[in-house]
């Protein structure tokens, strides 16, 4: 009982975590906020949902398997964000207008320097 | 509703009803409208960037949604799907974020090579 109640909280808020990302997708000006508000949000969404998953079904392999859904999740999603961002920026991404400094503004958009 | 200890092939509902009761739904409503307002951005992305990012996203949703959809069969097979899911999506991240990396414009001076593929 209270754990039904507790994989239903998590399954809401890993809707509600994917429903504000795909928001922020949407919302924001610049392919840079886009960027962190898809990265983060999706994370924490697919996590939330993953946690809800294990507690609703109550084994150990189903909870190995969501366990293990998070940690392919909180290794790779941070590493393509910042492939991705590296790219977009050499690729010559205009930012938004109202960007205050960009750090990397001499970066040059050179190929195969990695 | 009783979980049984191993519920690999022993549904609790026979007509693939949903079980949590409307916390399921909501979600799933909210799951749909994420992959309906990601797939806009995927459409019209300003730049190739913004799209890998909505598809990146639009993975991450729907391996949410597989999730939720063995929630609401009572089916843990489905998270099969989902682990892979989330490990192919890195990968295809990474290929799309190397191509655009490489830009647009066409490598200089590789005449035989480009002679080669042409032919």
């Amino acid at each position: 009982m209270i754990l039904d109640l507790l994989a239903g909280t998590m399954l809401l808020l890993g809707g509600a975590f994917s429903l504000l990302g795909a928001v922020g997708v949407i919302r924001m000006p610049d392919l840079y906020t886009r960027l962190q508000a898809a990265t983060k949000t999706g994370t924490l969404g697919l996590g939330c949902l993953m946690v809800g998953v294990a507690l609703h079904f109550e084994t150990l392999g189903v909870s190995v398997r969501s366990m293990l859904v998070i940690a392919f999740l909180l290794l790779t999603a941070p590493v393509a964000g910042h492939v991705i961002a590296r790219a977009g920026h050499r690729a010559g991404t205009p930012h938004w207008s109202r960007t205050v400094v960009d750090e990397r503004a001499d970066d040059e958009p050179s190929i195969g320097t990695r | 509703m009783i979980a049984s200890p191993d519920s690999i092939g022993a549904p609790v509902a026979t007509d693939g009803a949903i079980h949590l009761g409307w916390p399921v739904t909501a979600t799933g409503l909210m799951l749909g409208l994420a992959i309906v307002l990601i797939t806009i951005r995927l459409l019209r992305g300003p730049s190739l960037a913004d799209r890998v990012i909505a598809l990146d996203l639009l993975g991450t949703v729907t391996a949410a949604a597989i999730g939720l959809y063995a929630v609401a069969r009572d089916e843990p097979v489905y998270l099969y799907v989902a682990m892979a899911i989330a490990l192919l999506l890195f990968v295809g991240t990474v290929a799309f974020a190397y191509y655009i990396e490489r830009g647009p414009r066409p490598a200089p001076a590789a005449s035989p090579e480009d002679a080669e593929a042409g032919s």
